[in-house]
């Protein structure tokens, strides 16, 4: 049986190469021989290739999904947060939350729904990592009416906290305030950034080494999707107030360049992680309320040697109007490996983010 | 070069055709897993059955003979390019072809195929997006996407595994809910 279920893992390899064109000689060879043996592997191999058929022939039916979507991002008051927060702790526990926000996230939020839904936080959403800072489609703004202020939650995703956080720093930088819960504001030159670094910083753990210095930051443990089966953990890095350099952008050259590594600890099942660099360019709408009006995301997909540490560097050209930039980082696995017990974590070091500013003047790092 | 007939297609007969091409599609791709040389072999093979068309006796088995005209036609054009491409044997294609597709069976896939594609996370479905729509190659995606061939490669798997297992779980509770 088990040699079994290995030669079938190996169909499935090897027939996706084959599909995707990728295949040798040898690899053909192989999986001709393992469908000449098994009726089980001629079985999932026809499986295989009947839904890639489908998949191209019904692509036209499945929902697409939305491109470079404008949402609306409610201006938040911190401060009732603040002065329920000591109520609530003193009470213990008298959490207030929508349904639906989980650590086991629901299927429902896996769409574009879910900008929409509880706790105020909106989903930034983009078809693809590949969209233009300077093609903006037009605006579809999602209608965002929280009931009542939302308090944290134990239960929230971690990509819901991290947007909690980047609005949060949207607001402290706005009201040019000088500190703030869950980071620091920083300056350099003339720019002011909310960063969060100090707050994800952890020392050595778990057979990771920081890359240099005696910290690294650390993400928040992975909400997992029983039915995709996939898991992931977002954090928000760092919110830079760019709002100084509206002439740069107004030429095209205002870039934000940054630089990360990445690791990851061993954990059972030794399944790569994909990390990413998400980017989001934030301006005030009509309403004067926060708008996206540019993502990009690049990714990187870890080894796994946790002595090593893998770089992402990219650079994003400010669009024009950009009054604020939202850097986060998202860790992703899938799989069935991922609803198994995981004891390790993931982690970025080196962060570094500097501004450009005509292709000569460089400020940073911020 | 083909010549269709003169005569007009029975309409039975064109309804039948239609109601076949996404099995026939799927029985082309299992005998020749090439995407662009299936959907070549799919025009071929539906001139042929055209061409054929008042030769079909309406009381036989319309999916069998298309599917046999099929695997001919995957045959002949697998002798013609042998010299210069990659080819299933043709002993292993015969033992492919044998197997027929179930098409109740398709169906219920394609069902529970339409809601698992729905809960892919936006990253794989901006790839399989490009992949299965787009009709990307894995450089053009990889450009696209800014992403390395191999994590590329290794993402259209992951999506393929995730998407199959998926169905797997979903086709019980669509049988049930068409049953009932």
């Amino acid at each position: 049986m088990k040699t079994e279920t290995y030669n079938l893992k190996e169909v499935d390899l090897l027939t996706s190469k084959v599909l995707d064109g990728l295949h040798t000689e040898e690899d053909l060879n192989r999986l001709s021989v393992l469908l000449e043996k098994s009726k089980d592997a001629r079985s999932r191999y026809r499986e295989l290739t009947v839904q890639d058929s489908m998949l191209h022939w019904e692509s036209v039916e499945f929902v697409e999904p939305s491109k470079a979507k404008m949402i609306q991002f409610p201006v938040f008051d911190w401060s009732v947060f603040s002065s329920i927060a000591a109520a609530v702790v003193a009470l213990f526990g008298v959490w207030w939350f929508h349904s639906s926000s989980n650590h086991i996230i629901s299927p429902s939020k896996e769409n574009a729904e879910l900008a929409k839904s509880e706790s105020g936080t909106l989903g930034v959403l983009s078809s693809s990592a590949s969209s233009e800072p300077n093609n903006f489609n037009s605006v579809d703004n999602v209608a965002f009416n929280p009931p009542n202020f939302p308090l944290p939650s134990p239960f929230m995703s971690t990509e819901q906290t991290a947007l909690n956080h980047a609005f949060y720093g949207i607001e402290i930088l706005r009201e040019k305030r000088n500190f703030g819960e869950g980071g620091a504001v920083e300056y350099k030159d003339t720019f002011t950034s909310w960063k969060r670094s100090e707050y994800l910083s952890v020392p050595a753990e778990n057979g990771i080494l920081p890359m240099s210095g005696d910290g690294m930051l650390k993400f928040s443990p992975m909400d997992v999707n029983v039915h995709a089966q996939n898991s992931e953990s977002m954090e928000t890095l760092q919110v830079v107030d760019v709002r100084n350099i509206n002439s740069e952008m107004e030429k095209g050259t205002a870039q934000i360049q940054t630089s990360v590594f990445f690791n990851k600890s061993m954990d059972i099942a030794g399944d790569p992680t994909e990390f990413s660099l998400s980017f989001h360019a934030i301006a005030s709408d009509e309403n004067n309320e926060n708008a996206s009006i540019a993502h990009e995301e690049f990714y990187l997909e870890s080894d796994l040697n946790p002595s090593t540490w893998e770089e992402l560097k990219q650079d994003f050209t400010l669009p024009n109007g950009t009054e604020f930039v939202i850097v986060s980082m998202t860790a992703r696995m899938d799989g069935s490996n991922v609803l198994l017990p995981s004891e390790g974590g993931h982690y970025a070091d080196g962060l570094t983010i500097n501004v450009s500013i005509d292709g000569q003047d460089t400020v940073g790092p911020l | 070069m083909f010549v269709l007939n003169e005569e007009p297609i029975p309409f039975d007969f064109s309804t039948k055709l239609t109601a076949l091409q996404r099995p026939l599609y799927a029985y082309i791709l299992t005998l020749l897993p090439n995407r662009t040389e299936a959907e070549d072999i799919l025009q071929e093979t539906n001139l042929i059955l055209c061409r054929k068309a008042n030769e079909y006796d309406p009381q036989g088995h319309f999916q069998a003979w298309a599917f046999n005209i099929a695997r001919y036609q995957v045959m002949g054009h697998i002798s013609k390019f042998k010299r210069s491409k990659l080819y299933f044997s043709p002993d292993l294609i015969d033992n492919l072809a044998e197997e027929a597709v179930d098409l109740k069976e398709m169906d219920l896939s394609r069902k529970a195929l339409q809601i698992c594609y729905e809960l892919l996370p936006k990253h794989m479905k901006a790839m399989a997006r490009l992949r299965f729509r787009e009709d990307k190659s894995l450089l053009e995606i990889s450009k696209a996407l800014k992403r390395p061939m191999g994590s590329v490669s290794a993402t259209l798997h992951r999506i393929r595994i995730n998407l199959i297992t998926c169905v797997k779980d979903k086709i019980p509770a669509i049988e049930a809910e068409l049953d009932s």
